[in-house]
């Protein structure tokens, strides 16, 4: 550049050759060429120069107009090279140019700058560009050659000839200063130029724009003044290179981080260089100086540094690639994701990370990348280093040149094998629990639990259920390759599970806890195997990991949930067993309402029935009664067919209150509401008593009876009518169920301290199976209608529950189908000693003799009917029809008891209680309530009236008996 | 209803009092009645009594009534018999059952008497007019 300032020529070497010579230097032919034929045409006479080296050599044989260095060269590179040229005074001030990589990094650039470069250019060359710099440098050359020339030949001619010529050259030449200047002006740098004080001489357009000074004011001022400069940091003044310049006479650059201060204040980071202007005898003129602002550039640094940051921080893995799928760049986060380290892989192809089983993938997404094509959250698979496999979600983005090009993609990869997995197991749980919230039955409800875990979370899914025989079913099976299905199949044939196996169902059944075993081994397997064909089929399975899960109902397990991966599925974690447990425990609990359910409906379908039944059987005796009524209607006058229609009526009626008796008292024993007035009583006598009662009907059914009951007595604690019941319902269902001819008989033991009383016959029998589902209520509606035998099905139902009342339990023996059955009670004998209280005289303690009763009750037909049958037992009854009636009747009679309704006109039953019992003649009395009403608080109310007990209408008259003699019993 | 040409009606139930009744009133009312307690007997007294009208419990042990329709049916070829069907059901799948066993008419208990005579008297009727008019 001094050269160019001063103007000056130095003749040092006067070129042999007409045409002004270039030396191009670069290490590659191939760049040599490429720049000869970018120059063919322009008659210059190119030089090349293979290395740094022979550039040196060729520069002292000519004088160069110009010199193309390349920087990167192997040996003497561009900068060494051009230091030595700098050096050779033959070259001091030939211009050179550097020719440097795409790339370059900004600090290469500025040291050209500082070895003295005037410019450089870029590789890939722009020929236009290229031409342009070489043309200018040409042209100086050329006009130095032609000042030398003319300075010759003013030598030569005549000074006085020629010295007007000289002016005009003169002219000319400083009109090519001029111009010199304004290209100087017109450089998008901004350059300021020194004299040898330091002062300002020149500043360009650009130099005054950055530093706010007006040329015109800033010539003749210090360069401090002009250009002051502080460090971005400290903001401490730097050293202005200029006076560094003029002491030492070197080239110098300014450090990073300087900021220019310009007039208005305005702070920019610069970059200059500033360097001597010599004279053309080599002292220094002053200094040149060329800066520029590089907030431009170093915010596009700090940007460019800034994502390069974030590439190298972010989580997801980012990673370059070019369209043939050759991997340019690699994140930590991708090293971390796939296993392999950036040196490992930049360079490889993609398909590395891809499966086989995905051959297609990559060049399918590269296909839509060329298109231009951004490719969102494409979830696929792919392999690690390690072999393990995973899910990732992929963003491709092509990736474009300055033209536009498309010449490579970003692709952004998130490990999504968790979140997936959350996902699937999600939807299996949410899928599981609404099949299990469907109420189905249990096998269908396993199944589908089955079938959902297949294949997302299990490759088989096996349920095996813990049956009423203590054995293992297999009730679901699910399995995603049928071919190992069948390999299952014949597995759980051939091999079912040892009991005594220390691993695997029968040890969860056993332990109720889960079992998880994430990686299955070969030698598992063969410790597990109990043979070769064994090993060879579970091999064949080819499990990979196994969970096994209890399935537990309240608190008992009661099977197992399998679930089996193979070897190249997933692994269980114990994330997976939680979530299998999970479920286990949403499938006990389906289960367990599944059967509520299932007993639901097979009670309200038994209740149906039975209220079929029921309806049939109250039909029944309704026929002939009212057969009867109309033949009293039609023949009422002939006392044969009176006396047929009445016995008619008698024997329907009785069928009808037995029937009416034994639902009552079905239903009192189901619900807890039957009371025993316990006594000590001889069993053996009250079986005599009872059976002797019904012989006839044995004896009518074409049945012979047998009777064997010990001599003594067999003492037990019981409630006597309660336990004739029980004699004459066993007594009565042999004979329903034996067919004519046969045998029933009845006989009493002693065992141990029970009393065992058995009742046999030789009828219909009973299959096994049926037997233990007998003693439910309503079970003869299940059996054939054929063999029903006109009631309710609930005489056994009541044996039962009066047995068990009694601390005793019933039992049914049949060997099958008329084989005949017999039912033994067994009930604890009393052992309490004193035989003195042994009344089992029903009449004696069940009646009322002498007793006096009132009874108030506005129902005409309730209150007649009631004193007939209280009457009957025994008592002296009145009748009062309301509530002052009554107590004024009882204040007269001074009853041993009253039975009282409490709906009654005038006064409520409730309020004739507290009456009665504020009164000193009746306070004593035995207080009975009937009501229509009898709940709970129906009964705490009759207590806090003041009544004995309540009974609900119509009341029983053997209760109602029971409670006027002995009121105490109820508590 | 003279005494020759009295109408002949079997009444089968399980239930005595049921069969002893009806017949009873039918024979007050002037039918030939007979009675028989299960099925087997029924078929049995119809060999000789050849009813021409059947009132059959429907459920009775050892035969249903619909087997013993079908069964005296078969019995009596050619014979023209009436069949009531009796029953303490009056659901579809009885109904279904008696029809398919080629009952008239279904009853269910408990009868009405007077509705059981009226309807025994209107069948009996309608069939000797019928036998009228082929012997005419």
């Amino acid at each position: 550049m001094a050269g160019i300032l001063g103007g000056q020529p130095s003749p040092q070497h006067p070129s042999e050759c007409l045409e002004p010579a270039v030396l191009l230097v670069d290490d590659q032919p191939a760049n040599l060429l490429a720049l000869r034929a970018i120059l063919a045409d322009l008659g210059l006479n190119l030089v090349e120069a293979r290395s740094g080296e022979e550039a040196l050599d060729r520069v002292p044989a000519t004088e160069f107009a110009v010199i193309l260095l390349d920087v990167n060269m192997p040996g003497l590179d561009g900068f060494e090279t051009a230091r030595l040229i700098r050096k050779r005074d033959e070259s001091r001030r030939t211009p050179i140019i550097f020719l440097t990589a795409f790339d370059s990094e900004r600090a290469q650039v500025e040291q050209a700058y500082s070895l003295g470069a005037v410019d450089y250019l870029v590789k890939p060359l722009l020929p236009v560009i290229v031409r342009a710099k070489v043309i200018g440098f040409v042209d100086l050359f050329e006009k130095t050659q032609q000042v030398r020339r003319q300075a010759e030949l003013i030598r030569k001619m005549e000074r006085k000839e020629f010295e007007k010529k000289l002016d005009e050259e003169n002219a000319r030449l400083r009109e090519q200063r001029e111009w010199l200047r304004t290209t100087l002006a017109s450089i998008g740098d901004a350059v300021i130029a020194t004299d040898r004080e330091g002062r300002v001489a020149f500043l360009n357009p650009v130099a005054e724009n950055l530093t706010g000074w007006r040329a015109d004011d800033a010539v003749g001022q210090p360069l401090e003044r002009v250009f002051p400069i502080i460090n971005e940091y400290t903001r401490r003044p730097v050293e202005n290179p200029v006076a560094k310049v003029l002491r030492e006479g070197v080239i110098v650059g300014l450090a990073n981080h300087t900021i220019l201060v310009s007039r208005e204040g305005r702070e920019i980071p610069i970059d200059d260089s500033a360097a001597p202007i010599r004279t053309p005898d080599g002292e220094i003129a002053g200094v040149v100086m060329v800066f520029r602002d590089v907030s431009e550039a170093r915010r596009a640094a700090e940007i460019r540094h800034h994502l390069a940051a974030i590439v190298e921080s972010s989580d997801d893995a980012i990673i370059g690639e070019t369209l043939d799928g050759i991997i340019l760049s690699w994140n930590a986060a991708a090293e971390r994701l796939y296993g392999y380290t950036a040196a490992e892989i930049v360079g490889q192809p993609l398909s590395i990370l891809v499966p086989p089983d995905h051959p297609d993938e990559v060049p399918a997404l590269m296909e839509r990348l060329k298109r231009g094509e951004r490719v969102e959250h494409f979830e696929t698979v792919r392999v690690r280093k390690d072999g393990g496999r995973l899910t990732v979600s992929l963003t491709l983005s092509p990736i474009k040149d300055g033209g536009g090009r498309i010449v490579g993609a970003s692709k952004i990869a998130r490990d999504i094998t968790d979140a997936k997995r959350h996902e699937v197991e999600l939807r299996f749980l949410a899928g599981a629990s609404a099949a299990l919230a469907e109420l189905q039955d249990v096998p269908t409800t396993l199944q589908k639990v089955a079938a959902l875990a297949v294949p997302h979370f299990a490759d088989w899914c096996v349920v095996d259920v813990l049956g009423p025989d203590g054995r293992l079913e297999r009730v679901a099976v699910a399995h995603a390759d049928s071919a190992k299905g069948e390999v299952a199949r014949e597995l759980s044939r051939r091999y079912p599970p040892d009991p005594s196996a220390p691993r695997g169902v029968w040890n969860v059944l056993r332990t109720g806890t889960a079992e998880l075993v994430p990686e299955v081994t070969d030698a598992m397997l063969v410790e597990f195997a109990k043979d070769e064909a064994h090993l060879r089929l579970i091999r064949e399975l080819g499990v990979g990991s196994y969970l096994g899960v209890p399935l537990a109902m309240r608190g008992k397990t009661i099977g197992v949930i399998t679930f089996l991966s193979a070897k190249a599925g997933h692994r269980y974690s114990l994330n997976d067993l939680r979530l299998a447990e999970d479920l286990a425990r949403r499938a006990g609990i389906a289960i367990e309402n599944s059967r509520l359910y299932a007993d639901l409906r097979e009670a309200d379908r038994r209740k149906d029935e039975f209220l079929a039944l029921l309806g049939h059987e109250l039909r029944n005796p309704l026929t002939p009664i009212l057969n009867a009524l109309q033949i009293l209607e039609l023949r009422g006058d002939e006392p044969a067919a009176v006396r047929r229609a009445r016995a008619m009526i008698g024997r329907q009626t009785t069928q009808l209150t037995r029937l009416v008796d034994d639902l009552l008292d079905a239903s009192r024993i189901a619900r807890g509401k039957v009371r025993l007035a316990v006594e000590r009583l001889d069993l053996g006598a009250l079986v005599r008593t009872t059976v002797g009662d019904h012989w006839i009907e044995a004896e009518s059914a074409g049945l012979t009876g047998e009777i064997d009951v010990p001599p003594g007595p067999v003492w037990v604690k019981g409630d006597l009518a309660r336990l004739a019941q029980v004699i004459t319902n066993l007594w009565n269902n042999a004979i329903k169920f034996t067919p004519a001819g046969g045998r029933v008989s009845i006989r009493l033991e002693v065992d141990g301290a029970e009393a065992v009383l058995s009742v046999s016959d030789t009828g219909i029998g009973i299959e096994p199976a049926v037997i233990p589902s007998l003693f439910q209520a309503f079970h003869q509606v299940g059996a054939a209608p054929a063999r029903t035998k006109g009631g309710l099905g609930l005489g056994l139902a009541v044996v039962k529950g009066l047995v068990e009342l009694h601390g005793g339990r019933v039992e049914a023996q049949s060997a099958g189908s008329d084989r005949g059955t017999t039912f033994t009670v067994r009930v604890p004998l009393d052992r309490s000693g004193s035989s003195l209280e042994q009344s089992h005289d029903r009449k004696r303690t069940r009646t009322g003799k002498g007793q006096r009763v009132v009874i108030v009750e506005d129902g005409a037909d309730a209150a007649d009917s009631l004193r007939e049958l209280l009457e009957l037992k025994g008592f002296e009854v009145a009748v009062a029809r309301t509530g002052p009636d009554g107590v004024a009747l009882c204040r007269r009679m001074q009853p041993e008891a009253i039975v009282c309704d409490i709906g009654l006109p005038e006064m409520t039953g409730f309020e004739v209680a507290r009456t009665l019992r504020a009164d000193p003649a009746t306070a004593g009395s035995v207080l009975i309530a009937v009501s229509g009403y009898a709940q709970e608080d129906d009964r705490r109310q009759a207590q806090e009236a003041g009544f004995d007990a309540l009974l609900a209408k119509p009341a029983e008259i053997e209760e109602l008996t029971r409670l006027l003699t002995n009121p105490r019993v109820e508590s | 209803m003279d005494g020759l040409n009295r109408p002949r009606v079997l009444c089968v139930d399980d239930n005595r009092d049921i069969a002893d009744s009806e017949a009873e009133l039918l024979r007050i009312v002037g039918f030939d009645a007979r009675v028989s307690y299960d099925g087997p007997t029924a078929l049995a007294l119809a060999r000789e009594f050849l009813p021409d009208v059947c009132l059959l419990d429907f459920n009775m042990p050892a035969m249903d009534g619909d087997e013993l329709a079908v069964r005296l049916r078969r019995q009596s070829p050619g014979r023209r018999i009436l069949f009531i069907a009796l029953t303490a059901m009056g659901d579809s799948e009885s109904r279904h059952r008696t029809n398919a066993a080629g009952f008239h008419i279904h009853l269910t208990k408990p009868v009405d008497p007077d509705a059981l005579l009226r309807i025994v008297r209107e069948l009996w009727s309608g069939l000797s007019a019928d036998s009228c008019r082929s012997k005419s």
